[in-house]
């Protein structure tokens, strides 16, 4: 119980809940499981001898901190231009077919980075349609420049991440109110000094928010860096595992990644502050885009065009061309339909678990606030932020120690879609109990029904699409993740991800296709859902 | 009071029945075979099967990776079903002998069809087909004088010409614990150095994508294993203007070979399969689908191959090769040999 000073209304409700449940149990529990490979991982970095630290910097450390920190900086540089630009142009100006660009914009994020790499492999490979356009301009084969490389791999990321950037800056551009520009300019602040001090300015949060998104997938992107054979902590991590079996090794690597991501996570809030310039409410206005001329028109839509075409169309048409070769040349077989089961299975069972998992802290956290639930939602969502290859050693280290049995099941592949992914479902539903008023709640529970039936019979139908959005996100970040799934699938157990890769490092372009295509289809969905909520509102939420 | 009394004998049936099945499913069980195979399905099948027909022990393969496998071995500790664990690598044995997961071999057939230096020192394993690292040429663009030995390769002159294999590769690397067991970490780092600089970003995935890249003119030299030329030259005979290859002198080598687990309940008859690849018929057909060269020296390779007695290994213990894996792995993420 809560202290007594409380209203009638307030003290009511809690004779009706106790303070402590068993969902607070459940959840408790749940998070339990969640944060013992993390802590697992911890311990075992944190007891690792100095002679390997030392053999880890040595070999590892010493190339892979300066090649991800490069990495960090070289994306955020482009995704904050390609995202900030597309951004502006379509909530400043007025254009023709601006409606359809603004969501065409976000189609990349439909594209895993190691999918979009392998399209790319295969357009420039020795022999390629690449290699063609380039001797027909340029002569010389042998100066093209390579994708494997540092530019390479950043331009890779920064195409598919630059969305992130681009939806949060868009959503805040949206929310600026008209009336400090105007005020600005009846003091007469020059328009330069106007774009920065206020429009820029004013975004920033968003700006902010979406830059730490599209750093985050930097960080726990495995695909990219190893196809294209850029040595970054996943990638040590993972071999650390595979070609050493060194759980230490690997633990102590993940570590230092880790304490990296938290240190990023923190910079973002720092740098976010408490700033906050968005006033939708009372007197808000929002800017009017200024309308364009016919030749502007042209320029501005070549611009996203442009990005677009790198970002997408060219490399989607590629594997379209490459899947149908395959399917000409009997490629739907009955491996790729076994695959293809596979993928869909384990990834229907992981978001399903999922879904049902985060139920009980979600409802806490909206629905009774404390300490208690506050701290289990934050347990639950740390998954979020952990690497792939973080999570499959955490999970290794625990089965190791404790449940060795399980070696091999395909009961870790599950627990690490699971923690990694159950946040999505967290937030969604978190966010989809919050909208409901709970009086109905209130009443269904004065009327003698307990939490349960309350629960089943009120709550839930309401926060039936809130649930099923979570689902199907996390559905397809499962179809999508590959190191975690390297790394912990039971032997000679593939997915559409796993085929994707294997192929793709073998440089056997056209078996990659089929998969990697499905993969892009499924993407397409949760897509649906991020401009759903375009539409809906004018500022965006994506987590 | 009857139907009480059927229920329970319906019960004792069922248990029966139930305890029946375990010990018929265990006795098909224990006249099987386990085999953790690292080597390439399409190779070790017909032995396997040929193994069936003489014997009548069954056998269940696993194919996967060489190094992926012996983490499987690694974690599944003494409840692996493995009988039996074949890799294409001799450095991934020792490592797993050194693990303590290989039962030595008493077998007089062994011992007198295998030379010594290509089976570990107690026999937990043993090597069954020989296979080179050759440098493989486009005749029209290099000559075999410049590529006498490995070092060569390192020779500024190669710069974009050269063509090699990823680091996370067991070839490349068993051939760097090669390399620093004869000549010494110092100057691995150096010639590891000198390829990936000389490489460039021309890394390929496979030996057989190395191979083709020589005889398509991408590249002019490249390190692969000899089988692989050889390999390509039966698929597109007309490539042979444009690739053949170099044994350097001492050249360095590896085994595909195999082991019996020590937790295994079937040693008779795994070491049975072992005995079976040594032998002289299983010699001939392990080595001769993928024109490798046998262990034994007295069964003679494929005819369009290279006589053995034309070129020279180096005399290194593959057994001391196996022990220099871990540093060999250490060097090239230092180098930075992807």
């Amino acid at each position: 119980m809560r202290g007594g000073g409380e209203g009638e209304g307030e003290r009511h409700f809690n004779i009706m809940t106790k303070p402590i449940s068993y969902l607070h149990i459940f959840a408790v529990g749940i998070a339990a499981v969640a944060a013992i490979p993390i802590i697992f991982t911890l311990f075992s970095a944190l007891t690792v001898e100095p002679e390997l630290w030392k053999r880890l910097y040595d070999t590892r450390l010493k190339v892979i901190l300066p090649n991800t920190i490069k990495l960090l900086i070289s994306v955020g540089i482009l995704t904050l231009l390609i995202g900030v630009t597309t951004a502006w142009i379509v909530t400043r100006y007025d254009f023709r077919g601006k409606g359809i660009w603004e969501w065409l914009l976000i189609l990349p994020l439909a594209i895993p980075g190691y999918v979009l790499a392998y399209a790319y492999a295969s357009i420039m490979a020795p022999g390629g349609q690449a290699q063609s356009i380039w001797s027909s301009i340029f002569g010389d084969v042998s100066k093209m420049p390579s994708l494997y490389s540092f530019w390479g791999v950043s331009l890779i990321l920064s195409l598919v991440n630059y969305p992130y950037v681009y939806l949060l800056t868009r959503a805040s551009l949206l929310n600026q109110n008209v009336k400090y520009h105007e005020a600005a300019r009846v003091m007469g602040v020059p328009k330069y000094k106007r774009l920065w001090s206020i429009n820029i300015r004013m975004a920033y949060p968003g700006i902010i928010a979406g830059l730490a998104l599209a750093l985050m997938e930097v960080m726990a992107d495995f695909g990219t860096v190893a196809l294209l054979r850029y040595p970054t902590f996943t990638e040590a991590i993972y071999r650390q595992m595979t070609a050493r079996f060194d759980p230490s090794g690997a633990a102590a690597l993940a570590f230092v990644l880790v304490a990296i991501t938290f240190l990023l996570l923190n910079l973002e809030r720092y740098f976010r502050g408490k700033r906050s310039f968005e006033q939708t409410k009372g007197s808000f206005r929002s800017q009017m885009p200024k309308k364009l001329d016919f030749q502007r028109t042209i320029v501005m839509t070549a611009v996203i065009l442009l990005i677009l075409s790198f970002a997408f169309f060219i490399p989607v048409t590629v594997l379209i061309n490459m899947a149908w070769d395959a399917i000409t040349k009997g490629g739907l077989d009955s491996r790729f339909i076994k695959f293809t089961l596979n993928t869909i299975l384990i990834s229907a069972a992981g978001a399903t678990i999922a879904s049902i998992l985060a139920i009980p802290a979600a409802y806490l956290h909206a629905r009774r606030p404390g300490i208690l639930s506050k701290s289990v939602y934050y347990v639950s969502s740390l998954g979020y932020s952990l690497p792939g290859p973080v999570i499959a050693v955490g999970i290794l280290l625990t089965v190791a120690m404790l449940f060795n049995w399980l070696y091999g099941s395909i009961l870790l592949l599950l627990m690490a879609y699971v923690i990694r992914f159950m946040p999505i479902s967290l937030q969604s539903q978190d966010s989809s109990i919050s909208m409901v008023s709970r009086s109905m709640e209130d009443a269904s529970r004065t009327l003698g029904a307990g939490t349960w039936k309350t629960f089943k019979d009120i709550l839930l139908p309401l926060i039936r699409r809130g649930i099923l959005a979570g689902w199907v996100v996390v559905f397809v970040d499962c179809m999508k993740e590959l190191p975690a799934t390297m790394m912990l699938r039971p032997l000679a157990f593939d997915t559409l991800a796993v085929r994707v890769w294997v192929e793709a490092s073998e440089s056997l372009w056209e078996m990659a296709a089929l998969p990697a295509l499905l993969i892009v289809l499924a993407g397409l969905l949760p897509l649906i859902i991020i401009i759903k909520k375009m539409g809906v509102q004018n500022g965006v939420e994506i987590t | 009071m009857f139907r009480l009394f059927s229920g329970s004998v319906r019960m004792v049936m069922a248990i029966l029945a139930i305890v029946m099945f375990i010990t018929v499913a265990g006795q098909a069980f224990a006249q099987e075979l386990v085999v953790y195979s690292g080597r390439g399905e399409r190779l070790i099948k017909p032995v396997l099967d040929e193994f069936t027909k003489k014997t009548g022990i069954k056998i269940t393969l696993h194919s996967a990776g060489t190094v992926e496998l012996l983490n499987k071995l690694l974690t599944e500790g003494d409840r692996t079903p493995a009988d039996v664990y074949l890799t294409v690598d001799a450095g991934t044995l020792e490592r797993a002998r050194i693990a303590g997961l290989l039962q030595p071999i008493k077998s007089e057939g062994i011992t007198k069809n295998i030379p010594a230096e290509m089976r570990a020192s107690d026999n937990s394993w043993v090597g069954l087909s020989l296979r080179m690292r050759v440098i493989a040429y486009n005749p029209q663009k290099a000559k075999p004088d410049e590529i006498k030995t490995f070092e060569s390769l390192t020779d500024p002159k190669w710069k974009g010409r050269l063509g090699i294999r990823t680091g996370s590769n067991v070839y490349p690397q068993s051939h760097t614990a090669m390399m620093i067991a004869e000549k010494g970490e110092a100057e691995t780092e150096k010639f590891l150095r000198g390829i990936a600089a000389n490489a460039g970003d021309k890394i390929y995935p496979s030996d057989s994508r190395a191979v083709e890249a020589v005889a398509k003119g991408e590249v002019d030299v490249a390190l692969v294993n000899h089988y692989y030329v050889y390999g390509h030259l039966r698929k597109t005979p007309d490539d042979s203007k444009t690739l053949a290859f170099v044994v350097p002198p001492k050249s360095a080598y590896n085994v595909s070979g195999g082991g019996i687990l020590k937790t295994s309940k079937n040693k008779e008859a795994a070491q049975k399969l072992i005995e079976f690849m040594a032998s002289d018929e299983g010699q001939a057909m392990f080595a001769e689908e993928n024109r490798e060269y046998p262990v034994n020296p007295k069964i003679s390779a494929h005819e369009s191959m290279l006589k053995r007695d034309k070129f020279t290994l180096t005399t290194v213990p593959l057994a001391t090769m196996g022990r220099y894996m871990m540093p060999a792995i250490d060097l090239i993420d230092k180098v930075g040999y992807r």
